[in-house]
């Protein structure tokens, strides 16, 4: 099985919410943190981004922001499947969500999320912890090895 | 939760009914036991007077019947005896007699020998006396109706010469002769005129056994006890004149002394008269009428054994008792067979409560778990409200405040001083609104989490929160009072959410003092049990406006003062009722405020 790079700086965004989409993706634009930033509108787009035809020619992202609640297939869901697929089991998945519900969080890092953020509403809060996700997820943090 | 836990209570306390009957207590037999024990006690006390009143009537009658027996018998001795009297009394008055004794004692004629003793023996023919014997002048016995030798008799001699000395007529009382027979007399004195002294004595002898005893010992009705007695005085005795009924060789010869208590004839002879109830010379218990006789020394007792005599009214008491105990036994069995029918009544009424309540507590279960359904959907409605308000409410706003900023950012140069601030303005409102939905939560928070009771220390959690206020401002000059082992059973995350907010409450609201202080400990007893307290001495409030402190959002004082949103005493509350207990505040403006709180978990 030949190693599969992660590509330098990418990023699955998986927001449904087009507001919060745009802030987020202005938020790391302005951090110019990112080289590529590829957005799932719902979780049936991130795991057909993942997992559907033609996954193989693509290079798997460096880091998933995953929002919770999603139309079709919900946040959680898709963490559980990401996880459960041998070649998508060691992504880095940050979950980036509205609520601090108890239960989502517990569900979340039960299912094997590697964080829990909480978007603050303040835009200039909310831009100061888009960047250091990114600083931290895309710069400080090895990533595992991948296997396609 | 509590409902539920309640809920398996009733459950078991459902399926295990009474399996046992009631057990039947003493108590289910008093009444009958009491109604019988009253209708006992007045039949029996009816039974009684009429058995009283029957005795008294009968003993009555009996008192009468003696009464005038002995009457009887006291009158018929008494005129038996004034005859005989008038009988002397006619001889002594003789004078015939009396010259042709004197002229016979002194002349001796023949023929008037002969006229004398057919005058003396006509007496006993005629009166039924045992002799007539005429004495001459010095007490010797010349001539006589018998052939009978009185002459020895020192009764008869002594009784005689009183009568020479008297000159009247003299009652020689019962006595013995000296043949041992019983005998009484009287004698008359036979006077002539021109002298002084009697001629001659004309004695009357009578044998009591002829008449006297007979009529005596004559009874009206026939009885086997009934007696009557003639006794006179002697010295300190009582002796009986006549023949006993119920013992041979008395008369004359039995005394008994008057002090023996008792004793008919004694009381008699003593003085008293009716009828009496004693103790006869047998020692029989008896009833006696007791009646002096008129004219002699003599009493009749005329008495009958009280066994004989109150034979009827015992008789008649059987009766009543026997009556009695027909009507109670009779009473008894209806009551056992009314009670009974009772019993199995009450016992049908009883299984049919019993079954009632059996149905009852089904239909409670299946209330309770309705409500239980109930609740849990209204819980599981409010865990999705919150879920889509923790989820939803706030990304709208993120947008406000998000493109509010990118509009500043982008175009700012383009906008002016006063679209800067309206834009700035938007973002603020967003932003506490995006607050307030996080109050709300925690709000809801401590609704929804589960309880688990243990034992909290509550001195260290509170030294816990008040460290960690203390780090959010480490320049302020706090004086911090915890008393110590105070101890409570509760939840300690939510004790520790509520103390967080008492404590930054005090730590707001003393701001403005130099050195703050906060005091905990614990001081007196609530219904609920003990009061713990969490005193400042910030800013206080108005008390006119106390009620309102608890609800959430409602603030007493401007943002501008202290800021907040006014969800930390709501929480508080919500805190405390979740574990039974009460919270209020006590406080002024300027001089502090102290929460106060139960805790009955």
């Amino acid at each position: 099985m030949a190693e599969k790079t992660t590509s330098d700086k990418k990023l699955l965004l998986v927001e449904d919410n087009p507001d919060d989409r745009d802030l987020t993706l202005r938020a790391l634009r302005s951090n110019n943190l990112v080289n590529e930033i590829v957005v799932a509108n719902d979780g049936v787009e991130a795991l057909e981004y993942l997992h559907g035809a033609g996954c193989e020619e693509r290079d798997l992202p460096q880091l998933v922001l995953l929002d919770l609640k999603l139309p079709r297939v919900s946040g959680l869901e898709v963490l559980e499947r990401v996880r459960k697929d041998k070649r998508t089991a060691l992504l880095p998945v940050v979950i980036l969500t509205s609520s601090i519900e108890e239960e989502d969080r517990l569900r979340g890092y039960g299912l094997g999320a590697n964080s829990y953020v909480r978007k603050p509403v303040d835009f200039e809060r909310f831009t100061e912890t888009v960047r250091q996700l990114g600083m931290y997820w895309l710069l400080v943090n090895e990533p595992p090895p991948m296997y396609g | 939760m509590r409902i539920l836990r309640r809920r398996d209570k009733s459950d078991t306390s459902g399926e295990t009914p009474p399996a046992t009957p009631l057990p039947r207590s003493r108590r289910t037999y008093l009444p009958p036991v009491l109604i019988f024990a009253v209708l006992a006690l007045g039949v029996g006390a009816g039974g009684y007077l009429i058995s009283r009143s029957q005795s008294a009537a009968l003993r009555q009658q009996s008192a009468k019947q003696l009464e005038s027996i002995g009457t009887l018998k006291s009158t018929q001795i008494a005129s038996w005896a004034r005859e005989r009297l008038a009988d002397a009394r006619v001889l002594q008055s003789d004078a015939f007699l009396a010259q042709a004794a004197q002229s016979w004692l002194t002349l001796r004629q023949p023929n008037v020998q002969a006229q004398l003793t057919r005058a003396l023996q006509a007496l006993p023919t005629q009166y039924g006396y045992a002799d007539a014997v005429l004495f001459d002048a010095q007490g010797h016995p010349r001539l006589s109706a018998t052939p009978v030798d009185v002459g020895r008799d020192p009764t008869i001699a002594s009784t005689v010469q009183r009568t020479l000395a008297s000159g009247s007529v003299t009652f020689s009382d019962l006595h013995l002769t000296l043949g041992g027979r019983p005998a009484l007399a009287w004698y008359a004195p036979l006077m002539v005129p021109g002298r002084s002294a009697p001629v001659a004595v004309v004695g009357l002898l009578s044998d009591p056994n002829t008449f006297l005893y007979p009529l005596i010992r004559s009874w009206p009705t026939s009885s086997r006890s009934a007696e009557a007695l003639l006794v006179r005085r002697e010295g300190d005795d009582v002796l009986f004149l006549n023949e006993l009924r119920f013992r041979a060789h008395t008369a004359l010869l039995l005394s008994l002394p008057l002090s023996q208590p008792d004793l008919p004839a004694a009381e008699a002879v003593r003085g008293k008269t009716g009828v009496v109830e004693g103790k006869d010379y047998r020692g029989v218990a008896v009833l006696s009428d007791l009646e002096p006789v008129a004219g002699t020394p003599w009493f009749v007792v005329a008495k009958m054994d009280r066994s004989e005599l109150y034979a009827p009214i015992v008789a008649r008491q059987r009766l009543i008792l026997v009556v009695v105990i027909a009507i109670l036994a009779a009473a008894g069995l209806v009551l056992v067979l009314l009670w009974s029918a009772r019993e199995r009544r009450e016992a049908r009424r009883l299984f049919a409560a019993e079954r009632a309540l059996r149905e009852l507590n089904l239909t409670l279960e299946t209330r309770v778990s309705e409500r239980t359904t109930q609740l849990t959907a209204a819980n599981q409605e409010l865990e999705a409200f919150s879920y889509s308000v923790s989820h939803d409410l706030r990304a709208p706003l993120r947008a406000m405040d998000g493109f509010s900023q990118a509009l500043v950012d982008d175009y700012g140069d383009q906008l002016d001083e006063t679209a800067h601030h309206h834009l700035q303005r938007v973002r603020v409102a967003a932003q506490r609104m995006g607050t307030l939905i996080d109050d709300l939560l925690a709000l809801t928070q401590v609704t929804r989490y589960e309880m688990e009771p243990a034992d909290v220390n509550l001195s260290a959690l509170m030294h816990e929160v008040v460290d960690k206020a203390l780090e959010q401002e480490p320049d302020r000059h706090v004086e911090v009072t915890i008393a110590d082992g105070v101890h409570a059973r509760a939840d300690s995350r939510l004790l520790r959410i509520a103390l967080t907010n008492i404590v930054d409450n005090a730590l707001k609201f003393s701001r403005g003092r130099a050195t703050a202080r906060i005091e905990f400990g614990e001081a007196g007893d609530e219904v609920g049990g003990p009061v713990y307290y969490v005193r400042d001495n910030g800013a206080g409030f108005d008390l006119t406006y106390v009620h309102k402190l608890f609800t959430p959002f409602q603030r007493l004082h401007r943002a501008d003062e202290f800021p907040g949103t006014g969800i930390g005493l709501a929480i508080v509350k919500r805190v405390v009722v979740r574990h039974g207990g009460r919270v209020w505040i006590e406080g002024e403006i300027d001089k502090g405020a102290t929460v106060r709180f139960t805790l009955s978990t």
